[in-house]
């Protein structure tokens, strides 16, 4: 995160433009009014980002990005954590996940590949037809904050 | 801060639908039973923690190179399902 912090630029009923950095060069992101999800309680550790959007970017396929439009310098990279865990499964509350939510796990990516991990103890539900998300905590799944996305071996492929 | 002192057994009401109860002490470990809603998260500090930080550090531009290992190793974790 730099210091210069640059605000979004809100243009009413089109939504907003801002300035992210993907790998070392500046791009410009437009996102419609109604692509944006509000995360009422924020992140957890990060309670002040209310809003973020949800974007595809072939260059991370299958993964993707959860901007944050509060703070352009905050990217998160998640994706479903069946990717990483085909059998990944937690528990949630009626009325929790609906028809339209999706679970996603952030990752923290390590230029050390064999130290790049996923969050699968506090997954991301955002409902996309509700438009909101949240952080949950699921300390009772057995699953770890820093879960290795590599598995043994795969180096040697 | 509130401090109140409990023996083995004693409850604590917090608020109208949480409940903290003494189950024992031992040396320097206290074991606590909580009754709460599904909806009021109860943590150990030190998990909350754990995940705040692991969320400022997610929170970082990741690296062509980085990511390029990561989907490197998510793809043959896939592929090794098929």
């Amino acid at each position: 995160m730099s210091a210069r912090k640059r605000r979004p630029a809100a243009s009413p009923a089109r939504g907003l433009s801002l300035t992210v950095q993907r790998f070392g060069a500046a791009e410009t992101l437009h996102v419609d009014s109604e692509d944006v999800i509000t995360f009422p309680a924020g992140l957890i550790g990060m309670e002040s980002l209310r809003r973020f959007a949800l974007l595809s970017d072939p260059r991370i396929d299958p993964c993707r990005w959860l901007q944050s439009l509060d703070d352009p310098d905050v990217s998160f990279v998640v994706v479903d954590p069946r990717v990483i865990d085909p059998s990944y499964s937690v528990d949630f509350d009626q009325g929790e996940l609906v028809d339209s939510s999706e679970v996603l796990a952030i990752m923290t990516i390590h230029v050390d590949p064999k130290r790049s991990t996923a969050n699968l103890l506090a997954p991301v539900l955002v409902d996309l037809a509700a438009r909101t998300g949240r952080q949950v905590v699921r300390h009772e799944s057995g699953y770890d904050v820093r879960h290795p996305i590599a598995h043994e071996g795969w180096e040697k492929r | 801060m509130l401090v109140l002192q409990r023996k083995t057994g004693q409850v604590i009401h917090i608020g109208d639908d949480v409940e903290v109860v003494v189950l024992s002490v031992s040396g320097d470990q206290v074991r606590l039973g909580i009754e709460a809603p599904r909806a009021v998260r109860v943590l150990r500090g030190e998990l909350l923690g754990a995940i705040e930080e692991e969320n400022r550090l997610a929170a970082s531009p990741p690296s062509v190179e980085g990511v390029g290992a990561a989907l490197g190793a998510l793809s043959l974790r896939s592929g090794a399902e098929l």
